[in-house]
């Protein structure tokens, strides 16, 4: 039995994992320019946490950006074609692979400003209590932003005001190169949920259907008017903090660390031995990674052969209403 | 000995104060504590008090006019002893 | 509470005279009345805020702030993006560095970063004390440093009037719109339009003196001490004509440049500091397309590149006055 959540949650996954995999291919190729961040290895977190939202709910994310929308749902092409710089892409080719943000499924900014999001997702549910509907906001930062004074303002806002918004901490352990233990007096993110009087919740993050679990009750909560939970899920990035970076001296991190990683707690060959011992066919299973590379396929071409924007569209979408003096 | 009735600074970013009526004319006797003038500055209208008994003995900014806060609006006689 | 207009019994198309903080809380006022998607936000708005607002509009409406300028100018945004039209109020203007990130990085950019999938209709309010022995930490006038942003919009009104008429188009303007007060002009009153309607568009300049020898131009609270200079210089038979632009970002260089054209003589005046200040983009842009029609070097007046101090006796020399003023005016004559 591979029922429509699963095939959904597994979809995404593989999504965010391929994507990934062919970015960091078209970037060494030179077909995307700028910076890479690639999310390999945190699938699982964020997953795991869009599949508990609806659709109509919002959310933010990080300059690790490529992930949140596809875990929220959204269509690859217009993904790509903005890694390329191209005027299909869904941001114009304004914003690139730091920002990658689709409002068509809720996403109201990915900030390349390390806890720029997190008053944003903020905001985004004061609105919704002000309005007074149902709407969560989900807000995804990385260990390093615990650190930055918006995360403590905006947590103590949330608590103050019961806000409809989750937090979700994408703990991978290391802020570029900057260890927990050597950037936290305290290494426990889901602890620090205490001294703003909301739930702190810890769960691994490379499990999807534990984050699944978790961020619904999240969810729930927050949609019964009872505030903000911060969850911190435990995960790892696989690769670099981006693509190409040259960490001069002794690794910061082991080698047996990031094979253990890759080996044992890959989240996608996780959640797929899961599928199956439950039940899910073989060829369930694959037919569905075809589709998943195929739709890959297909984001790439849309991509290469779509225009560049043109010189005389550099300054559309400044403004909503044009700065030419009355 | 002469007092003089000075505009009171009454807050951050209040510099300046409009004579909105004197409730005392010159040559009236006034007590110590009893308003005296009305201002009204950009926040609000407020009464400035007698900071001495005796008598009014003259009005230096009249109704109407607008003064910058410090400066004296007026003067009091002070009764002897 | 109920406002000036509304115990006036004034219908629209008349006028009621009331000064400029007034006026700009009654535009407020006004355009939470006319659409509910407009909220307050500040520290102890619930109590100041310009009247008690809460009691009208309810505390949904009338937000007040914990002490994390940062942050709550970004729940701000946050919330503008999701379908608000905030009024943030960041009271003294010094205090904008500390919101400086979320306003330029966020709020300037998120529009043009997505491709226009997102817009930012939200107002700051930036409060200038200056001259009132505050020190440096209270009394900044930082206007000329968010011209540089792209991205944002920047209105700096010099008369109840105008703060009324700017603060309501600034509202209803979906761009993120920074409106700065300036507290030297808060007594000032003038007969202003009641009509609910009235809007005075961004980007207009306004000629506030017909003159023929010199233009004057000046900002926000340098209008008072030029307009001072401009009567006295009259009774001396020198025609001083008088512009304030009103709105910096966009700003309207046609009539300045029109004004040039006609008098020939340019003189700026502003309380910011000098380096990189509107006056210098003023006076570069009349150098770049109005230089066959100056007579005279251009000549700028403003705060000097020196913190503000608190002594009164070192701060009263900070700003141009009228007298210097004047004197500038009468050197290019």
């Amino acid at each position: 039995m591979f029922d429509s959540h699963q095939r959904e949650t597994y979809r995404r996954m593989l999504r965010i994992r391929m994507f990934e995999e062919e970015g960091t291919r078209l970037y060494i190729a030179g077909k995307i320019p700028g910076a890479f961040h690639a999310s390999i290895g945190q699938e699982a977190a964020i997953v795991g946490s869009c599949m508990a939202l609806r659709d109509d709910d919002v959310m933010t994310g990080t300059h690790r950006s490529h992930g949140h929308p596809i875990g929220k749902g959204a269509d690859l092409k217009a993904l790509m074609a903005e890694l390329m710089g191209k005027q299909t892409g869904v941001c114009r080719g304004r914003g690139g692979s730091m920002h990658l943000a689709d409002s068509s499924v809720g996403i109201m900014g990915e900030s390349a400003i390390v806890g720029g999001g997190i008053p944003l997702a903020t905001g985004c549910a004061l609105s919704a209590k002000i309005r007074k509907i149902d709407q969560i906001s989900l807000c995804f930062f990385g260990d390093g932003a615990v650190n930055q004074g918006t995360f403590h303002e905006s947590l103590n806002m949330a608590s103050l005001w019961r806000l409809p918004v989750v937090y979700l901490c994408e703990n991978n352990g290391y802020a570029i190169t900057t260890s927990i233990a050597l950037s936290h007096g305290q290494t426990s993110i889901s602890r620090r949920a205490d001294a703003y009087g909301i739930p702190g919740v810890e769960v691994c993050g490379q499990d999807v259907r534990e984050v699944y679990r978790v961020t619904s009750e999240a969810v729930a909560r927050a949609r019964r008017g009872e505030g903000p939970t911060l969850i911190e899920a435990k995960t790892y990035r696989f690769d670099e903090h981006q693509v190409g970076l040259i960490v001069p001296g002794e690794p910061y991190r082991s080698p047996d660390e990031v094979e253990e990683y890759k080996l044992r707690r890959d989240p996608i060959r996780l959640y797929r031995e899961a599928l199956s011992s439950g039940g899910v066919g073989e060829a369930a299973l694959t037919e569905l990674e075809s589709e998943v590379r195929a739709e890959l396929a297909a984001a790439i071409r849309f991509g290469e052969e779509s225009a560049f924007p043109t010189p005389d569209t550099l300054a559309d979408f400044m403004y909503s209403t044009p700065l030419t003096p009355s | 000995m002469t007092t003089p009735i000075v505009l009171p600074k009454w807050g951050m970013g209040i510099d300046e104060g409009t004579v909105i009526r004197w409730l005392k004319a010159e040559g009236d006797s006034v007590a110590a504590g009893e308003p005296i003038v009305e201002i009204e500055t950009a926040k609000a209208s407020q009464s400035v008090d007698a900071p001495v008994s005796g008598r009014l003995t003259k009005i230096l900014v009249a109704e109407g006019e607008t003064a910058l806060v410090n400066t004296d609006l007026g003067t009091i006689e002070q009764h002897d002893g | 509470m109920s406002t000036a207009v509304e115990k006036s019994g004034l219908g629209a198309g008349d006028h009621i005279r009331m000064n400029y903080l007034d006026a700009l809380v009654e535009a407020q006022v006004e355009e939470m009345e006319r659409d509910e998607r407009v909220i307050m936000m500040g520290e102890d708005i619930a109590i100041y805020g310009g009247g008690k607002l809460v009691e009208r509009f309810g505390p949904d409406r009338i937000w007040s702030m914990p002490i994390s300028e940062s942050s709550f100018t970004g729940v701000g945004i946050g919330a503008a993006i999701n379908g608000l039209r905030p009024i943030v109020d960041l009271n003294i203007a010094s205090f904008m560095y500390l919101a400086a990130d979320q306003i330029i990085n966020q709020a300037s950019k998120l529009r043009y970063m997505t491709g226009g999938q997102i817009s930012v209709p939200i107002v700051f309010r930036c409060c200038m004390y200056y001259g009132a022995s505050l020190a440096a930490q209270h009394s900044d006038r930082p206007y000329p440093m968010f011209m540089n942003i792209p991205g944002l919009k920047i209105v700096c009104p010099a008369s109840p009037t105008d703060i009324k008429g700017l603060m309501k188009a600034a509202i209803r303007d979906d761009d993120p719109v920074l409106v700065f007060e300036d507290t030297k002009l808060w007594p000032l009153k003038a007969d202003i339009p009641t009509d609910p309607d009235f809007l005075i568009p961004l980007g207009s300049a306004l000629v506030k003196r017909q003159g023929t020898d010199v233009t004057l131009v000046a900002i926000a609270g340098a209008m008072r001490p030029a307009l001072d200079a401009a009567q006295a210089l009259s009774k001396e038979g020198i025609s001083v004509e008088v512009i304030d632009p009103r709105t910096l970002k966009p700003l309207d260089t046609a009539t300045i440049i029109e004004s040039v054209a006609k008098t020939g003589r340019l003189v700026l005046v502003e309380n910011a500091h000098r380096m990189c200040s509107v006056t210098g983009e003023i006076a570069a842009i009349v150098a770049e397309e109005g230089f066959e029609y100056l007579k005279r070097p251009i000549q700028r007046l403003t705060a000097s590149d020196v913190h503000v101090p608190f002594s009164p006796a070192l701060e009263g020399q900070m700003f141009p006055r009228k007298a210097t003023i004047v004197a500038a005016i009468k050197k290019l004559i």
